[in-house]
């Protein structure tokens, strides 16, 4: 029986030194084709958010939560998505191709970290679906990575290194009895500042509860969790088109230079329409005095 | 670093001043989340709120304080002056603490002193009141000039002089009246009882209030406020709750100012003060810029060394019979002698040949002379005599090089006419690149080493002199030996073959020396082997050939030479011995060589680090037998005991000390014998003898720059003395010429300085070749937003790496970070109508950041600069990257690899400091405008 294992992510000790987007970067060969610092693209399948503005904090982990009955696998034509035993929803991206559906799965999800369409990855020349996919068939057990390999044929790449020192285990969880312990995803083992850890889904569950650790405020599901003993956490993009696209396109009409042209005149009209305002109802004050 | 790396965890304070871990030294923050975790507060003073700023929990007591650039001895003596005036008055301090805060100074219980006995089993001797790490009970002499100690005597009635012994009571002499009673406590009062709260606040601009903190800080995380007894293994027991520590960590912002080198004193004076120097937590770490700084220190790369921090044989002549006794004598004096005043050596330098008179830093010379210049043609080690040994000194290179900044003047004057340029990018990293640019212009060569084609291989070159850019390899594709901020030595394995044409650094080293033989460029070698007796020899197969098995077209390929060394990657349970190619052979030899099994190797720093013989020496108590001859190279990962020791990652110069300056209360630090201040004459010192040990560091240090020692001289005195206290001076540029006239500059040398005598040039810019200079400071005033000029700091990101030719050629940094920026205030940005996301010149009157401006520096920069990317603050001032009147640049950028953009160091000043001259890359005026 396998365990259905999680990230989890203390947001407080998170510095945004973006290792861990390099680092997904590399195992996965994504591309590097539009510099930006909160970059939502198909080569991003890990970006690292700050809540506030100018980079100020918390720095909020956007990636897929692989949520327990995910909308992306039921509507996936090829079967290319799979919600996998150990909680992970992967992607064989053999299977995926854009170019004969109508991309349900980045619509329907309502999560960061949705899937994006296009040419990720050095590995493929053709547009694909791009997530995290909890390094599915590079990390997990051993028997995780052998059965990744047979359900796709062949094999996603090597192993992720052995997660010999533990420094990223739930309190009390062991490599002995938890064998998924075996390979971290790569996000997990670079994180310099320990920020992230690699442990069962009802382990962190346990951890974020626990109030000996602190926590007052956590999100999550399925096998991606953030917890903070410092601020209020807001869910990672409930509805991701707004975030990504409304949101900047609002934000421009208020502070584009359409905005700032139509601002004179509309101080100007509603300055003249608040004079008007205000003599007519001084007229009509005077007029009631006058009557009195 | 005093203490290590994995030690931080142990701090129930971190005080980060001057650097910024999240950024620059990422895998620290692991370390100092494990003190947070247990209740560690951490705490950023810095002109800039860095990321590791935005790491403080003000719910937790965690604070972010700022302060104007360059002003940290002002905030640090406004601190010292907030605990001695509580500590003295007993206002607002705990009675408990105060009386262990004055109990650790004037320490009255019989301490123990471990002298050193030449390598053997240290011997213990009791001296009362002997004190541990202070200086607080040092006498200053009649005169006021100079330090005094009184000579003690041990229980087992042998004398030990020089021992700090208790003097009256710090706090009822607070009076100079009794200059006999006045110890260096009440001295220090007296210096910094003018750094009152306000005074500080007007030169940093840190509030009182926030002094207050910091002060509270340190009393609440010292010594004084720690569970126990005030000394003993139960009160520096780290695993003991209630103990308290804490760690300063520091790195370019400290030091790259014009008063560097005392900004760095003032944190051993704080850290002396609460008896938080030699414990676990605490201690003045230094984050090195990159994995190996440490080790080239202690390789001796500055001008003024040769390897293991010994001066170089600079001022004697061959034509001197007595120069090696000279040498021996300038440096250290006679190590054997019982009086408070340097004793010289005989007249015919006896001492300086006397096997059994050295100290170990003397020794490790010696045998170090011999193995460089004897062993390879002797094929063994010589018997050392007096004519031997004047003969091998001889071959020493005489004089001191150049200075990295007067470097570059000296080959603008043509005066040096080569350089070789090795694994560095000085065209970016090094401020004025006017003078930089000039000085490489007119070379007659240019030799680059490096991975891609940087901005030094790339710059402007007279017409017909060549430029010669050779491919070096990786890091990862060659082994070898690193030594990290902890002091650290670990071993580096070679993961995959270099690439391409490109070479290891060692075969490319070979090579060179290969060539360099073959011009005859080492006949005064083979000229003086013959000399000596030696017949004709050849020098490359002599030093390189014989010892390495490597020569160009005689032996195999480099890469394919092999031999049999110590093997252990991965989680290999223990290491297996194997086969091992190319320069992981080479550097394995390199490495024994330098390292010889017994106590005094030819590397006396790195003894112990290859111990074939040995597998139990300098290792903890409950550590297992080594398992690796090579130290280095030794992975365990147990913490022996739980104070994040860890004894058996690699190996820790001295004699795998994690901690220094730990007389061996801490339990998890292995060796058992004293490291006080004293200790670092331990060095120097083999045995008490019959004249008795001299263990007065002071004077060892004094004379080893030749200068005299004034505890103080007054504000404006000359500020680069050691032995002072530390005192503020203003940058060479300052918006405040008010405070520079009161409190002067620390660029002018005096007189007898022994940088002053060597450079022969006055650190500061007046004498600089005036390129591209076209403004003054008083143009930067009156711009024409007709706004003061601002300070000009510079900082590292996370994305990029030093010079940046590495981190600017991949593909994934350059997405992250892909332009420089600027960071203004919101006040400064909008008195010059400057908002997030515009291109701004920033100018000083070094140059500018258009492209007109760095043309004017150097012609063949690619039109690339479009200037600095705004990032303007956003909210109140607190949240502010930088205050008002301060603006922070990146200084990766240049005009070549992936990435471009303006060149920080185009900018920046390059006044030095009077000690060190480093450079203030962190402080200087400019002026900023819209492009």
């Amino acid at each position: 029986m396998a365990n259905k294992m999680a990230v989890f992510q203390d947001v407080d000790t998170c510095m945004r030194c973006r290792g861990c987007v390099i680092s997904c970067k590399r195992t996965w060969k994504m591309r590097a084709d539009d510099p930006g610092v909160h970059k939502v693209a198909p080569d991003s399948r890990v970006i690292i958010k700050s809540q506030r503005r100018v980079d100020n904090g918390p720095f909020v982990r956007f990636s897929c939560w692989h949520c327990p009955n995910p909308p992306c696998v039921r509507r996936c034509p090829f079967k290319a998505i799979t919600k996998q035993a150990n909680g992970a929803v992967s992607i064989d991206p053999d299977l995926c191709d854009p170019s004969r559906c109508d991309r349900q799965c980045v619509r329907d999800c309502q999560r960061a970290g949705y899937p994006k369409v296009g040419i990720g990855s050095d590995l493929f020349a053709t547009e694909k679906a791009w997530k995290c996919t909890l390094c599915w068939g590079r990390a997990g057990s051993d028997e995780d990575i052998a059965a990744a390999e047979a359900q796709r044929g062949k094999s996603y790449g090597k192993p992720l290194p052995r997660n010999s020192r533990s420094h990223n285990n739930i309190p009390g969880e062991a490599l002995a009895s938890i064998p998924e312990l075996a390979h971290e995803p790569s996000c997990v083992y670079t994180c310099p500042a320990k920020a992230m850890k690699w442990g069962t889904q009802a382990g962190i569950i346990n951890y974020i509860n626990d109030s000996a650790n602190g926590y007052i405020s956590a999100q999550g599901d399925g096998s991606m969790w953030w917890a903070s003993k410092r601020a209020i956490i807001i869910q990672p993009k409930a509805d991701p088109y707004v975030e990504d696209h409304l949101t900047p396109m609002v934000s421009n009409l208020l502070t584009g230079p359409f905005a700032k042209a139509a601002l004179v005149p509309a101080i100007f009209v509603g300055g003249l329409a608040a004079i008007i305002a205000r003599r007519q109802k001084h007229f009509e004050e005077s007029a009631g005095t006058r009557e009195g | 670093m005093t203490n290590n790396w994995t030690d931080i965890g142990n701090a129930s304070a971190v005080v980060v001043m001057g650097a910024n871990p999240v950024e620059n030294h990422p895998a620290c923050m692991a370390h100092i989340n494990t003190a947070r975790k247990n209740g560690g507060k951490l705490i950023v003073i810095d002109p800039r709120k860095t990321r590791t700023a935005l790491q403080c929990n003000p719910d937790k007591g965690e604070r972010y304080i700022r302060m104007r650039p360059g002003t940290d001895i002002a905030v640090l003596n406004g601190i010292v002056r907030g605990i001695m005036e509580k500590m003295n008055s007993g206002a607002g301090v705990d009675p408990a603490v105060r009386t262990k805060f004055f109990e650790f100074l004037n320490e009255n219980s019989a301490g123990t002193f471990w002298p050193d006995a030449g390598g053997g089993a240290a011997g213990t001797v009791s001296v009362a009141g002997n004190g541990k790490y202070t200086d607080a009970r040092f006498l200053v002499n009649t005169a006021g000039t100079d330090y005094v100690r009184a000579t003690a005597t041990a229980t087992n009635s042998s004398e030990v002089s020089k021992i700090p012994v208790k003097s009256t009571d710090c706090r009822t002499n607070m009076t100079i009246d009794d200059v006999e009673y006045m110890t260096v406590y009440n001295r220090m009062w007296e210096h910094v009882k003018n750094y009152t709260p306000a005074v500080v606040q007007d030169i940093s601009g840190m509030s009182p209030a926030d002094l207050e903190f910091l002060v509270n800080i340190y009393i609440e995380n010292g010594r004084c406020s720690s569970v126990g007894p005030i000394t003993g293994a139960g009160s520096q027991d780290p695993r003991v709750s209630g103990y308290k520590c804490t760690t300063m960590l520091y790195a370019m912002g400290q030091t790259q100012h014009t008063c560097g080198s005392q900004n760095v004193k003032a944190f051993a004076v704080i850290q002396t003060l609460m008896g938080n120097v030699g414990r676990a937590g605490g201690g003045i770490n230094a984050l090195r810029g990159i994995h190996n700084v440490q080790g080239s220190t202690d390789q001796g790369v500055l001008a003024g060394n040769i390897p293991f921090y010994s001066g170089n044989p600079a001022t004697m002549t061959s034509a001197d019979a007595n120069a090696f006794g000279k040498y021996m004598d300038a440096l250290w004096g006679s190590p054997l002698n019982g009086t408070g005043t340097r004793a010289t050596m005989n007249g015919s330098y006896d001492d300086a040949y006397n096997n059994t008179a050295f100290g170990l830093q003397q020794r490790g010379f010696i045998n170090m002379t011999y193995d460089f210049f004897g062993r390879p043609a002797w094929k063994t080690v010589p018997t050392a005599d007096r004519t031997l040994t004047n003969g091998l000194y001889d071959l020493w290179p005489k004089g001191n090089g150049h200075y990295h900044i007067t470097m570059f003047r000296e080959m603008a004057a043509g005066r040096t006419k080569g350089c070789l340029v090795w694994g560095q990018n000085p065209a970016i990293t090094q401020p004025y690149q006017g003078a930089v640019r000039k000085g490489l212009k007119e070379l007659d060569i240019l030799v680059v080493v490096d991975l891609f084609e940087n901005e030094t291989a790339a710059v402007d070159r007279k017409d017909g002199a060549p430029t010669y850019l050779i491919p070096a390899s990786s890091h990862v594709e060659e082994a070898g030996s690193v030594a990290n901020s902890g002091r650290v030595l670990q071993w580096r394995e070679k993961a995959c073959e270099p690439k391409g044409n490109s070479k290891a650094d060692l075969e490319l080293l070979f090579r060179l020396a290969y060539s360099l033989d073959k011009a005859d460029a080492f006949s005064h070698l083979t000229a003086q082997w013959a000399a000596l007796g030696q017949g004709t020899l050849n020098a490359y197969d002599v030093l390189y050939y014989d010892r390495y098995g490597y020569k160009p077209g005689t032996s195999l390929p480099f890469e394919q030479l092999s031999g049999t060394a110590e093997i252990w990657r991965g989680d290999d349970p223990a290491p297996t011995t194997g086969t091992v190619y190319g320069s992981e052979w080479i550097a394995e030899q390199i490495y024994r060589s330098m390292n010889p099994s017994g106590a005094a190797g030819t590397s006396w720093l790195y003894t112990g680090a290859y111990e074939p013989n040995n597998m139990a020496a300098n290792k903890h108590a409950n550590q297992p037998d080594w398992k690796v001859a090579n130290r280095s190279k030794s992975r365990e990962v147990e913490d022996w005991n739980g104070t994040r020791a860890y004894p058996g990652w690699g190996y820790s110069w001295l004699v795998n000390r994690r901690v220094l300056y730990n007389n061996g209360d801490i339990p998890g630090d292995v060796g058992d014998f004293y490291m006080g201040p004293d200790s670092v004459s331990r060095l120097f010192v083999t045995s008490l003898g019959s004249k008795g040990a001299d263990l007065n560091y002071s004077r060892w240090y004094r004379f080893y720059h030749g200068l005299s020692d004034m505890p103080s001289v007054g504000a404006t005195g000359p500020h680069h003395l050691p032995g002072r206290f530390p005192a503020h001076t203003e940058p060479y540029e300052t918006p405040r010429e008010d405070l520079a006239s009161t409190y002067g500059r620390n660029t002018t040398l005096a007189a007898g300085n022994q940088l002053g005598t060597d450079v022969g040039w006055n650190l500061v810019p007046n004498d600089t070749p005036v390129v591209g200079k076209n403004k003054t400071v008083a143009d930067l005033a009156s711009s024409k937003h007709n706004a003061g000029p601002l300070v000009l700091t510079t900082a590292r990101c996370v994305e990029h790496f030093q010079g940046g030719p590495i981190t600017r050629n991949n593909p994934w940094n350059v997405e992250a970070e892909p332009e420089p920026w600027v960071e203004i205030n919101s006040i400064d940005a909008a008195a010059r109508g400057i908002s997030t996301g515009d291109w701004v010149n920033v100018f000083t009157v070094r140059g500018d950041s258009t492209t007109a401006g760095q043309q004017a520096l150097s012609p063949n920069s690619g039109p690339t600069s479009k200037g600095f990317r705004a990032r303007v603050g956003v909210g109140a001032e607190d949240n502010q990257r930088v205050g008002v009147g301060v603006v922070m640049v990146p200084w990766h950028w240049g005009d070549k690899g992936l990435s471009t953009g303006a060149r920080a160091n185009d900018l920046c000043i390059d006044a030095g400091d009077a000690n060190t001259t480093i450079p203030e890359s962190k402080a200087c005026l400019c002026q900023i405008e819209k492009m």
